[in-house]
Protein backbone atom coordinates (compact mmCIF):
# COMPACT_ATOMS: atom_id res chain seq x y z
CA UNK A 1 0.00 0.00 0.00
CA UNK A 2 2.92 2.44 1.01
CA UNK A 3 4.74 1.59 -2.51
CA UNK A 4 1.44 2.18 -4.46
CA UNK A 5 0.93 5.70 -3.33
CA UNK A 6 4.19 6.26 -3.12
CA UNK A 7 4.30 5.10 -7.31
CA UNK A 8 1.55 7.41 -7.86
CA UNK A 9 3.20 10.79 -5.85
CA UNK A 10 5.91 10.22 -7.83
CA UNK A 11 4.18 9.22 -11.07
CA UNK A 12 6.45 11.90 -12.96
CA UNK A 13 9.86 10.94 -11.29
CA UNK A 14 12.71 10.49 -13.52
CA UNK A 15 15.49 9.63 -10.51
CA UNK A 16 15.97 6.32 -10.66
CA UNK A 17 16.63 5.69 -14.10
CA UNK A 18 18.72 7.37 -17.11
CA UNK A 19 17.41 8.62 -20.12
CA UNK A 20 17.68 5.79 -22.84
CA UNK A 21 19.95 7.60 -24.43
CA UNK A 22 22.66 7.47 -21.70
CA UNK A 23 21.16 3.40 -20.98
CA UNK A 24 23.55 0.92 -23.49
CA UNK A 25 25.59 2.15 -26.54
CA UNK A 26 23.25 3.62 -28.64
CA UNK A 27 24.79 4.69 -31.99
CA UNK A 28 23.11 7.85 -33.99
CA UNK A 29 21.43 5.47 -36.43
CA UNK A 30 20.37 2.69 -33.58
CA UNK A 31 18.48 5.63 -31.54
CA UNK A 32 16.85 7.13 -34.30
CA UNK A 33 15.72 4.45 -36.10
CA UNK A 34 14.11 3.51 -32.82
CA UNK A 35 12.76 6.47 -31.96
CA UNK A 36 11.22 7.48 -35.48
CA UNK A 37 9.88 3.85 -35.70
CA UNK A 38 7.63 4.52 -32.37
CA UNK A 39 6.70 7.69 -33.78
CA UNK A 40 5.53 6.75 -36.96
CA UNK A 41 3.77 3.32 -34.88
CA UNK A 42 2.23 6.50 -32.94
CA UNK A 43 1.43 8.53 -35.58
CA UNK A 44 -0.06 5.69 -37.73
CA UNK A 45 -2.12 4.48 -34.22
CA UNK A 46 -3.45 7.98 -34.01
CA UNK A 47 -4.94 8.22 -37.10
CA UNK A 48 -6.85 5.05 -37.47
CA UNK A 49 -8.99 5.76 -34.52
CA UNK A 50 -9.99 8.89 -36.22
CA UNK A 51 -10.68 7.27 -39.38
CA UNK A 52 -12.96 4.84 -37.50
CA UNK A 53 -14.39 7.29 -35.41
CA UNK A 54 -15.34 9.44 -38.85
CA UNK A 55 -16.43 6.32 -40.49
CA UNK A 56 -18.91 5.17 -37.73
CA UNK A 57 -20.35 8.74 -37.43
CA UNK A 58 -20.71 8.81 -41.25
CA UNK A 59 -22.48 5.69 -41.56
CA UNK A 60 -24.30 3.53 -38.73
CA UNK A 61 -22.44 0.43 -38.12
CA UNK A 62 -23.58 -2.48 -35.73
CA UNK A 63 -21.47 -2.97 -32.47
CA UNK A 64 -21.04 0.35 -31.89
CA UNK A 65 -19.35 -0.29 -28.54
CA UNK A 66 -16.66 -2.45 -29.93
CA UNK A 67 -15.58 0.89 -31.99
CA UNK A 68 -15.19 2.56 -29.40
CA UNK A 69 -13.00 0.03 -27.69
CA UNK A 70 -10.90 -0.66 -30.83
CA UNK A 71 -10.73 3.43 -30.47
CA UNK A 72 -9.25 3.27 -27.58
CA UNK A 73 -7.37 0.08 -27.52
CA UNK A 74 -5.41 1.90 -30.50
CA UNK A 75 -4.84 5.10 -29.03
CA UNK A 76 -3.60 3.36 -25.83
CA UNK A 77 -1.25 1.69 -28.00
CA UNK A 78 -0.09 4.25 -30.10
CA UNK A 79 0.63 6.55 -26.31
CA UNK A 80 3.09 3.51 -25.64
CA UNK A 81 4.83 4.07 -28.60
CA UNK A 82 5.03 7.66 -28.06
CA UNK A 83 6.26 6.96 -24.66
CA UNK A 84 8.64 5.12 -25.88
CA UNK A 85 10.31 7.64 -27.97
CA UNK A 86 9.74 10.15 -25.36
CA UNK A 87 12.03 7.82 -23.09
CA UNK A 88 14.87 8.37 -24.71
CA UNK A 89 15.46 11.84 -23.18
CA UNK A 90 12.89 11.81 -20.09
CA UNK A 91 12.71 8.31 -18.47
CA UNK A 92 9.30 9.01 -16.67
CA UNK A 93 9.06 5.11 -16.43
CA UNK A 94 6.49 4.95 -13.68
CA UNK A 95 4.09 7.06 -16.13
CA UNK A 96 5.21 4.62 -19.11
CA UNK A 97 4.21 1.79 -16.80
CA UNK A 98 0.93 3.52 -15.88
CA UNK A 99 -0.11 3.61 -19.71
CA UNK A 100 1.09 0.28 -20.43
CA UNK A 101 -1.19 -0.85 -17.80
CA UNK A 102 -4.25 0.67 -18.69
CA UNK A 103 -3.33 -0.67 -22.45
CA UNK A 104 -3.38 -3.91 -21.30
CA UNK A 105 -6.66 -3.41 -19.27
CA UNK A 106 -8.48 -1.82 -22.46
CA UNK A 107 -6.99 -4.81 -24.77
CA UNK A 108 -8.27 -7.31 -22.97
CA UNK A 109 -11.79 -5.72 -22.54
CA UNK A 110 -11.65 -5.36 -26.36
CA UNK A 111 -10.67 -8.78 -26.34
CA UNK A 112 -14.13 -10.13 -23.73
CA UNK A 113 -16.48 -7.97 -25.69
CA UNK A 114 -15.21 -9.42 -29.09
CA UNK A 115 -15.43 -13.11 -27.86
CA UNK A 116 -18.96 -12.06 -26.29
CA UNK A 117 -19.81 -10.82 -29.87
CA UNK A 118 -18.32 -13.52 -31.59
CA UNK A 119 -21.70 -15.30 -32.39
CA UNK A 120 -23.84 -12.30 -33.44
CA UNK A 121 -21.08 -11.29 -35.92
CA UNK A 122 -20.83 -14.36 -37.55
CA UNK A 123 -25.07 -14.15 -38.02
CA UNK A 124 -24.27 -11.37 -39.85
CA UNK A 125 -25.18 -11.26 -43.85
CA UNK A 126 -22.34 -9.91 -46.33
CA UNK A 127 -23.63 -8.11 -48.78
CA UNK A 128 -23.80 -10.84 -50.87
CA UNK A 129 -25.80 -12.87 -48.75
CA UNK A 130 -28.15 -9.61 -47.98
CA UNK A 131 -28.83 -9.35 -51.86
CA UNK A 132 -29.79 -12.52 -52.25
CA UNK A 133 -31.91 -12.05 -49.52
CA UNK A 134 -33.28 -8.92 -50.74
CA UNK A 135 -33.81 -10.89 -54.06
CA UNK A 136 -36.10 -12.83 -52.67
CA UNK A 137 -37.91 -10.81 -50.54
CA UNK A 138 -38.56 -8.97 -53.38
CA UNK A 139 -39.67 -11.84 -55.37
CA UNK A 140 -42.23 -12.76 -52.54
CA UNK A 141 -43.44 -9.25 -52.42
CA UNK A 142 -43.75 -8.69 -56.35
CA UNK A 143 -45.39 -12.31 -56.53
CA UNK A 144 -47.85 -11.54 -53.46
CA UNK A 145 -48.75 -7.89 -54.82
CA UNK A 146 -49.39 -9.70 -58.36
CA UNK A 147 -51.66 -12.29 -56.30
CA UNK A 148 -53.50 -9.04 -54.91
CA UNK A 149 -53.48 -7.10 -57.94
CA UNK A 150 -55.45 -10.67 -59.62
CA UNK A 151 -57.81 -10.47 -56.70
CA UNK A 152 -58.54 -6.87 -56.89
CA UNK A 153 -59.37 -7.80 -60.53
CA UNK A 154 -61.80 -10.91 -59.61
CA UNK A 155 -62.98 -8.71 -57.49
CA UNK A 156 -63.64 -6.08 -59.83
CA UNK A 157 -65.18 -8.36 -62.27
CA UNK A 158 -67.29 -9.80 -59.61
CA UNK A 159 -68.45 -6.79 -58.28
CA UNK A 160 -69.47 -5.65 -61.99
CA UNK A 161 -70.97 -8.83 -62.44
CA UNK A 162 -73.16 -7.98 -59.52
CA UNK A 163 -74.41 -4.46 -60.68
CA UNK A 164 -75.04 -6.40 -63.78
CA UNK A 165 -77.32 -8.54 -62.23
CA UNK A 166 -78.68 -5.42 -60.16
CA UNK A 167 -79.44 -3.61 -63.27
CA UNK A 168 -80.57 -6.82 -64.85
CA UNK A 169 -83.28 -7.38 -62.54
CA UNK A 170 -84.07 -3.15 -62.24
CA UNK A 171 -85.03 -3.06 -65.89
CA UNK A 172 -84.97 -6.82 -67.90
CA UNK A 173 -87.35 -8.12 -64.51
CA UNK A 174 -89.18 -4.68 -63.64
CA UNK A 175 -90.21 -3.92 -66.63
CA UNK A 176 -92.47 -6.53 -67.97
CA UNK A 177 -93.33 -7.29 -64.08
CA UNK A 178 -94.48 -3.29 -63.70
CA UNK A 179 -96.09 -3.94 -67.48
CA UNK A 180 -98.29 -6.43 -65.77
CA UNK A 181 -99.45 -4.61 -63.23
CA UNK A 182 -100.20 -1.62 -65.77
CA UNK A 183 -102.40 -3.62 -67.88
CA UNK A 184 -104.04 -5.62 -64.96
CA UNK A 185 -104.95 -2.43 -63.47
CA UNK A 186 -106.76 -1.20 -66.89
CA UNK A 187 -108.15 -4.99 -67.01
CA UNK A 188 -109.80 -4.24 -63.98
CA UNK A 189 -111.01 -0.69 -64.81
CA UNK A 190 -112.14 -1.84 -68.46
CA UNK A 191 -116.00 -2.41 -68.55
CA UNK A 192 -116.43 -3.87 -72.39
CA UNK A 193 -115.24 -7.14 -73.12
CA UNK A 194 -113.43 -6.72 -76.03
CA UNK A 195 -111.23 -3.92 -74.55
CA UNK A 196 -110.53 -6.93 -71.62
CA UNK A 197 -109.81 -9.29 -74.54
CA UNK A 198 -107.08 -6.81 -76.15
CA UNK A 199 -105.77 -6.41 -72.99
CA UNK A 200 -105.07 -10.11 -72.24
CA UNK A 201 -103.56 -10.16 -74.95
CA UNK A 202 -101.25 -7.61 -74.61
CA UNK A 203 -100.31 -9.70 -71.29
CA UNK A 204 -99.72 -12.58 -73.26
CA UNK A 205 -96.96 -10.90 -75.29
CA UNK A 206 -95.58 -9.33 -71.83
CA UNK A 207 -95.53 -12.82 -70.24
CA UNK A 208 -93.82 -14.31 -73.18
CA UNK A 209 -90.72 -11.66 -73.44
CA UNK A 210 -90.86 -12.09 -69.01
CA UNK A 211 -90.39 -15.73 -70.32
CA UNK A 212 -87.65 -14.88 -72.77
CA UNK A 213 -85.59 -12.86 -70.59
CA UNK A 214 -85.55 -15.49 -67.78
CA UNK A 215 -84.12 -17.99 -70.52
CA UNK A 216 -81.63 -15.23 -71.49
CA UNK A 217 -80.48 -14.75 -67.88
CA UNK A 218 -80.39 -18.58 -66.97
CA UNK A 219 -78.38 -18.48 -70.08
CA UNK A 220 -75.94 -15.36 -68.72
CA UNK A 221 -75.75 -17.58 -65.30
CA UNK A 222 -74.52 -20.72 -66.57
CA UNK A 223 -71.59 -18.84 -68.26
CA UNK A 224 -70.98 -16.90 -64.90
CA UNK A 225 -70.83 -19.19 -62.61
CA UNK A 226 -68.25 -21.66 -64.53
CA UNK A 227 -70.08 -24.47 -63.79
CA UNK A 228 -69.29 -26.03 -66.93
CA UNK A 229 -66.39 -27.83 -68.66
CA UNK A 230 -62.98 -26.55 -68.33
CA UNK A 231 -61.06 -24.39 -71.00
CA UNK A 232 -59.37 -27.16 -73.75
CA UNK A 233 -57.52 -26.49 -76.48
CA UNK A 234 -59.71 -26.54 -78.99
CA UNK A 235 -59.50 -27.06 -82.82
CA UNK A 236 -61.36 -23.97 -84.51
CA UNK A 237 -61.48 -25.29 -88.26
CA UNK A 238 -64.29 -27.99 -87.44
CA UNK A 239 -66.30 -25.77 -84.93
CA UNK A 240 -65.93 -22.87 -87.48
CA UNK A 241 -67.69 -25.29 -90.15
CA UNK A 242 -70.91 -26.37 -88.34
CA UNK A 243 -71.27 -23.07 -87.14
CA UNK A 244 -71.14 -22.13 -91.09
CA UNK A 245 -73.01 -24.79 -91.93
CA UNK A 246 -75.81 -23.74 -88.94
CA UNK A 247 -75.75 -20.28 -91.07
CA UNK A 248 -76.12 -21.78 -94.52
CA UNK A 249 -79.37 -19.92 -95.35
CA UNK A 250 -78.25 -16.38 -94.05
CA UNK A 251 -75.04 -16.61 -95.85
CA UNK A 252 -76.75 -18.12 -99.43
CA UNK A 253 -79.47 -15.23 -99.20
CA UNK A 254 -77.07 -12.52 -99.15
CA UNK A 255 -74.16 -13.92 -101.31
CA UNK A 256 -71.93 -13.24 -98.66
CA UNK A 257 -68.19 -13.98 -99.14
CA UNK A 258 -66.87 -15.77 -96.29
CA UNK A 259 -63.27 -15.79 -95.45
CA UNK A 260 -61.49 -18.12 -93.02
CA UNK A 261 -57.76 -18.65 -92.29
CA UNK A 262 -56.30 -20.22 -89.35
CA UNK A 263 -53.50 -21.48 -90.49
CA UNK A 264 -51.60 -19.40 -87.99
CA UNK A 265 -53.08 -20.60 -85.16
CA UNK A 266 -55.48 -23.57 -85.68
CA UNK A 267 -56.31 -24.09 -81.79
CA UNK A 268 -57.44 -21.76 -79.07
CA UNK A 269 -57.59 -22.25 -75.74
CA UNK A 270 -61.41 -22.13 -74.14
CA UNK A 271 -64.39 -24.70 -73.57
CA UNK A 272 -65.21 -25.96 -76.42
CA UNK A 273 -69.20 -25.13 -76.15
CA UNK A 274 -68.21 -21.37 -75.88
CA UNK A 275 -66.48 -20.98 -78.78
CA UNK A 276 -68.63 -22.72 -81.13
CA UNK A 277 -70.91 -19.82 -79.19
CA UNK A 278 -68.07 -17.02 -79.85
CA UNK A 279 -68.86 -17.83 -83.21
CA UNK A 280 -72.42 -18.26 -84.20
CA UNK A 281 -72.58 -14.60 -82.39
CA UNK A 282 -70.05 -12.98 -84.15
CA UNK A 283 -70.69 -14.55 -87.56
CA UNK A 284 -74.21 -14.11 -87.00
CA UNK A 285 -73.98 -10.68 -86.17
CA UNK A 286 -72.05 -9.82 -89.26
CA UNK A 287 -74.28 -11.11 -90.85
CA UNK A 288 -76.89 -9.45 -89.68
CA UNK A 289 -75.92 -6.19 -89.74
CA UNK A 290 -74.98 -6.24 -93.50
CA UNK A 291 -74.54 -3.10 -95.41
CA UNK A 292 -77.72 -3.26 -97.96
CA UNK A 293 -75.50 -1.26 -100.26
CA UNK A 294 -72.46 -3.81 -100.54
CA UNK A 295 -72.45 -7.62 -101.22
CA UNK A 296 -71.00 -8.75 -97.87
CA UNK A 297 -67.92 -9.91 -96.47
CA UNK A 298 -66.79 -11.59 -93.38
CA UNK A 299 -63.34 -12.79 -92.23
CA UNK A 300 -62.28 -14.67 -89.54
CA UNK A 301 -58.38 -15.11 -88.85
CA UNK A 302 -56.39 -16.71 -86.26
CA UNK A 303 -52.97 -16.04 -85.03
CA UNK A 304 -50.84 -15.81 -81.94
CA UNK A 305 -49.57 -12.37 -80.20
CA UNK A 306 -47.11 -12.82 -76.96
CA UNK A 307 -48.45 -16.05 -76.79
CA UNK A 308 -52.24 -15.69 -76.76
CA UNK A 309 -54.03 -16.89 -79.24
CA UNK A 310 -56.45 -13.90 -81.16
CA UNK A 311 -59.51 -14.17 -83.74
CA UNK A 312 -59.95 -11.59 -85.53
CA UNK A 313 -63.85 -10.97 -87.53
CA UNK A 314 -64.22 -8.50 -89.65
CA UNK A 315 -66.79 -7.81 -91.58
CA UNK A 316 -67.73 -4.40 -93.94
CA UNK A 317 -71.38 -4.11 -93.03
CA UNK A 318 -73.06 -1.11 -90.89
CA UNK A 319 -71.01 -0.74 -88.25
CA UNK A 320 -71.21 0.84 -85.00
CA UNK A 321 -70.94 4.07 -83.51
CA UNK A 322 -68.37 3.20 -81.11
CA UNK A 323 -68.07 7.25 -79.65
CA UNK A 324 -71.52 6.88 -78.87
CA UNK A 325 -72.13 2.88 -77.82
CA UNK A 326 -68.57 2.17 -77.35
CA UNK A 327 -68.48 1.89 -73.77
CA UNK A 328 -71.77 -0.50 -73.44
CA UNK A 329 -71.83 -2.57 -76.25
CA UNK A 330 -70.93 -5.43 -74.81
CA UNK A 331 -73.20 -4.74 -71.99
CA UNK A 332 -76.85 -6.97 -71.53
CA UNK A 333 -79.89 -6.05 -73.43
CA UNK A 334 -77.99 -2.93 -74.99
CA UNK A 335 -79.15 -3.39 -78.76
CA UNK A 336 -77.61 -0.34 -81.23
CA UNK A 337 -79.60 -0.85 -84.42
CA UNK A 338 -83.28 -0.68 -85.14
CA UNK A 339 -84.00 -4.53 -85.64
CA UNK A 340 -86.59 -5.91 -83.26
CA UNK A 341 -85.27 -9.44 -83.00
CA UNK A 342 -81.61 -7.60 -81.34
CA UNK A 343 -82.04 -8.91 -77.55
CA UNK A 344 -78.61 -7.69 -76.59
CA UNK A 345 -77.56 -11.20 -75.31
CA UNK A 346 -75.08 -12.28 -78.43
CA UNK A 347 -71.98 -9.71 -77.12
CA UNK A 348 -72.84 -9.93 -74.11
CA UNK A 349 -72.15 -13.75 -74.13
CA UNK A 350 -69.30 -13.26 -75.95
CA UNK A 351 -67.39 -11.34 -74.01
CA UNK A 352 -68.39 -13.23 -70.48
CA UNK A 353 -67.43 -16.25 -72.56
CA UNK A 354 -64.10 -15.03 -73.70
CA UNK A 355 -63.62 -14.11 -69.85
CA UNK A 356 -64.20 -17.39 -68.53
CA UNK A 357 -61.06 -18.57 -69.79
CA UNK A 358 -58.80 -15.20 -69.06
CA UNK A 359 -59.34 -13.85 -72.33
CA UNK A 360 -61.11 -11.09 -73.49
CA UNK A 361 -62.89 -9.30 -76.40
CA UNK A 362 -62.81 -5.64 -78.50
CA UNK A 363 -64.21 -3.89 -81.28
CA UNK A 364 -63.24 -1.31 -83.68
CA UNK A 365 -65.67 0.12 -85.60
CA UNK A 366 -66.75 2.53 -88.34
CA UNK A 367 -69.84 3.23 -89.08
CA UNK A 368 -70.72 2.70 -92.85
CA UNK A 369 -67.35 0.82 -93.26
CA UNK A 370 -67.82 -2.00 -90.94
CA UNK A 371 -66.78 -3.70 -87.78
CA UNK A 372 -64.04 -5.95 -86.53
CA UNK A 373 -64.65 -7.97 -83.30
CA UNK A 374 -60.67 -8.70 -81.91
CA UNK A 375 -61.55 -11.47 -79.25
CA UNK A 376 -58.30 -12.71 -76.90
CA UNK A 377 -58.34 -16.31 -75.65
CA UNK A 378 -56.92 -17.89 -72.17
CA UNK A 379 -53.00 -18.24 -72.29
CA UNK A 380 -52.35 -22.03 -73.09
CA UNK A 381 -50.20 -22.20 -69.82
CA UNK A 382 -52.30 -20.45 -67.33
CA UNK A 383 -54.33 -23.35 -66.06
CA UNK A 384 -51.49 -26.03 -66.97
CA UNK A 385 -49.18 -25.28 -63.76
CA UNK B 1 -97.75 24.85 -66.11
CA UNK B 2 -100.01 21.87 -65.45
CA UNK B 3 -102.76 22.47 -67.31
CA UNK B 4 -106.15 20.37 -68.80
CA UNK B 5 -104.63 21.12 -72.35
CA UNK B 6 -100.58 19.64 -71.90
CA UNK B 7 -99.44 17.47 -74.88
CA UNK B 8 -97.80 14.56 -73.92
CA UNK B 9 -94.69 12.67 -75.61
CA UNK B 10 -93.14 9.08 -74.42
CA UNK B 11 -89.67 8.02 -75.79
CA UNK B 12 -89.61 4.44 -74.74
CA UNK B 13 -88.40 1.46 -76.24
CA UNK B 14 -91.15 -0.65 -74.90
CA UNK B 15 -94.47 -0.21 -76.64
CA UNK B 16 -96.39 -1.82 -73.97
CA UNK B 17 -95.54 0.73 -71.82
CA UNK B 18 -96.78 3.05 -74.74
CA UNK B 19 -99.83 1.48 -74.86
CA UNK B 20 -100.44 1.48 -71.10
CA UNK B 21 -99.94 5.01 -70.91
CA UNK B 22 -102.11 5.44 -73.80
CA UNK B 23 -104.93 3.72 -72.28
CA UNK B 24 -104.80 5.68 -68.89
CA UNK B 25 -104.83 9.43 -70.66
CA UNK B 26 -107.52 8.03 -72.63
CA UNK B 27 -109.20 7.14 -69.26
CA UNK B 28 -108.35 10.54 -67.64
CA UNK B 29 -109.72 12.22 -70.60
CA UNK B 30 -106.64 13.28 -72.80
CA UNK B 31 -107.43 14.48 -76.38
CA UNK B 32 -104.24 14.49 -78.05
CA UNK B 33 -102.63 12.26 -80.29
CA UNK B 34 -100.12 10.80 -77.76
CA UNK B 35 -97.11 11.45 -79.47
CA UNK B 36 -94.88 7.97 -79.43
CA UNK B 37 -91.00 7.14 -80.23
CA UNK B 38 -89.30 4.27 -79.55
CA UNK B 39 -85.47 5.72 -78.64
CA UNK B 40 -83.86 9.18 -78.05
CA UNK B 41 -82.60 9.54 -81.51
CA UNK B 42 -86.37 9.44 -83.53
CA UNK B 43 -87.43 12.01 -80.44
CA UNK B 44 -84.83 14.48 -80.73
CA UNK B 45 -84.89 14.89 -84.91
CA UNK B 46 -88.80 15.31 -84.10
CA UNK B 47 -88.46 17.78 -81.77
CA UNK B 48 -85.55 19.36 -84.23
CA UNK B 49 -87.63 19.57 -87.23
CA UNK B 50 -90.40 21.23 -85.14
CA UNK B 51 -88.43 23.07 -82.35
CA UNK B 52 -90.54 26.60 -83.61
CA UNK B 53 -94.01 25.38 -84.27
CA UNK B 54 -95.10 25.32 -80.86
CA UNK B 55 -97.96 23.38 -82.37
CA UNK B 56 -96.44 20.13 -82.57
CA UNK B 57 -94.11 20.45 -79.76
CA UNK B 58 -95.30 18.22 -76.36
CA UNK B 59 -95.58 20.09 -73.22
CA UNK B 60 -94.28 16.75 -71.62
CA UNK B 61 -91.88 14.38 -72.05
CA UNK B 62 -91.75 10.62 -70.23
CA UNK B 63 -88.19 9.60 -71.34
CA UNK B 64 -87.36 6.20 -70.38
CA UNK B 65 -82.92 5.72 -69.73
CA UNK B 66 -82.29 2.23 -71.78
CA UNK B 67 -83.17 2.48 -75.58
CA UNK B 68 -81.45 1.28 -78.10
CA UNK B 69 -80.02 3.79 -80.48
CA UNK B 70 -79.63 6.50 -78.44
CA UNK B 71 -80.58 6.10 -74.32
CA UNK B 72 -82.18 8.55 -72.45
CA UNK B 73 -78.73 10.10 -71.51
CA UNK B 74 -77.76 10.48 -74.50
CA UNK B 75 -80.98 12.18 -75.47
CA UNK B 76 -80.70 14.71 -72.45
CA UNK B 77 -77.14 15.62 -74.11
CA UNK B 78 -78.60 16.78 -77.11
CA UNK B 79 -81.97 18.25 -76.28
CA UNK B 80 -79.39 20.63 -73.68
CA UNK B 81 -78.04 22.22 -77.01
CA UNK B 82 -81.41 22.33 -78.58
CA UNK B 83 -83.37 23.92 -75.55
CA UNK B 84 -82.77 27.11 -76.45
CA UNK B 85 -84.35 26.94 -79.82
CA UNK B 86 -87.62 25.51 -78.85
CA UNK B 87 -90.54 27.44 -79.03
CA UNK B 88 -91.77 26.60 -75.73
CA UNK B 89 -91.03 24.70 -72.74
CA UNK B 90 -90.80 21.29 -72.32
CA UNK B 91 -91.18 19.45 -68.98
CA UNK B 92 -89.20 16.04 -68.90
CA UNK B 93 -89.84 13.48 -66.74
CA UNK B 94 -87.63 10.93 -66.09
CA UNK B 95 -90.00 7.18 -66.42
CA UNK B 96 -87.82 4.17 -65.74
CA UNK B 97 -87.86 1.16 -64.22
CA UNK B 98 -84.71 1.30 -62.94
CA UNK B 99 -84.14 2.08 -59.01
CA UNK B 100 -80.44 1.80 -59.00
CA UNK B 101 -79.12 4.91 -56.75
CA UNK B 102 -77.12 5.86 -59.17
CA UNK B 103 -79.81 6.58 -61.78
CA UNK B 104 -81.06 8.68 -59.55
CA UNK B 105 -78.71 10.62 -58.27
CA UNK B 106 -77.35 10.67 -62.34
CA UNK B 107 -80.85 12.11 -62.91
CA UNK B 108 -81.19 14.72 -59.94
CA UNK B 109 -77.79 16.65 -61.06
CA UNK B 110 -79.48 17.50 -64.57
CA UNK B 111 -81.53 20.14 -64.42
CA UNK B 112 -83.41 19.48 -67.56
CA UNK B 113 -85.17 16.60 -65.98
CA UNK B 114 -88.47 17.80 -63.62
CA UNK B 115 -88.56 14.63 -61.95
CA UNK B 116 -88.07 10.86 -61.96
CA UNK B 117 -90.81 8.66 -61.64
CA UNK B 118 -90.29 4.49 -60.94
CA UNK B 119 -91.84 2.51 -63.08
CA UNK B 120 -94.81 0.83 -63.21
CA UNK B 121 -96.61 4.14 -63.91
CA UNK B 122 -100.20 4.23 -62.52
CA UNK B 123 -102.85 7.02 -62.45
CA UNK B 124 -101.50 8.60 -59.76
CA UNK B 125 -98.50 9.01 -60.65
CA UNK B 126 -99.79 10.46 -64.07
CA UNK B 127 -102.21 12.81 -62.52
CA UNK B 128 -98.94 14.23 -60.65
CA UNK B 129 -97.16 14.54 -63.43
CA UNK B 130 -99.92 15.73 -66.56
CA UNK B 131 -102.59 17.31 -64.77
CA UNK B 132 -104.99 14.95 -65.47
CA UNK B 133 -107.26 13.49 -63.52
CA UNK B 134 -109.12 10.48 -63.74
CA UNK B 135 -113.25 11.06 -64.38
CA UNK B 136 -113.86 7.73 -62.10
Amino acid sequence: MHQLTEFFRGILNTDNWPARWHCGNWSEFEGWLYILSDLGIWGAYFAIPCIIMYLTYKKRVPFMAIFWLFTAFILACGLTHLMDAVIFWWPAYRLSAVIRFSTAIISWVTVFALVRIIPKALQMKTPEELEVIINKRTADLNRANNEMKEMTLDLMAYNKRLEDFTSITSHNLRSPVSNMSGLLALYHREPTTEKKAELVQKLQVVVSHLTDTLDDLSEVLKVKTKNTEPPESVEIMPVFNRVRESLVNQIDECHALIEADFDDAPNVYINRAYLESILMNLFSNALRYRSPERKPHIRFRTYTEDNITVLKVSDNGLGINMERHGAKLFGLHKTFHKNPDARGLGLFLVKAQAESAGGDVRAESRENVGTTFTVQFGKTDRHDK
Amino acid sequence: MINNNNKICVVDDDFTFHYIVKEYMRVMGYNHKLLEFSDGEEAIQYLRENADNSEKLPDIILLDINMPVMDGWQFLDDYKTLKERLAQPIAIHMVSSSIHDADVKRAAKIPEIVSYVVKPVTIEKLTNITGYKASV
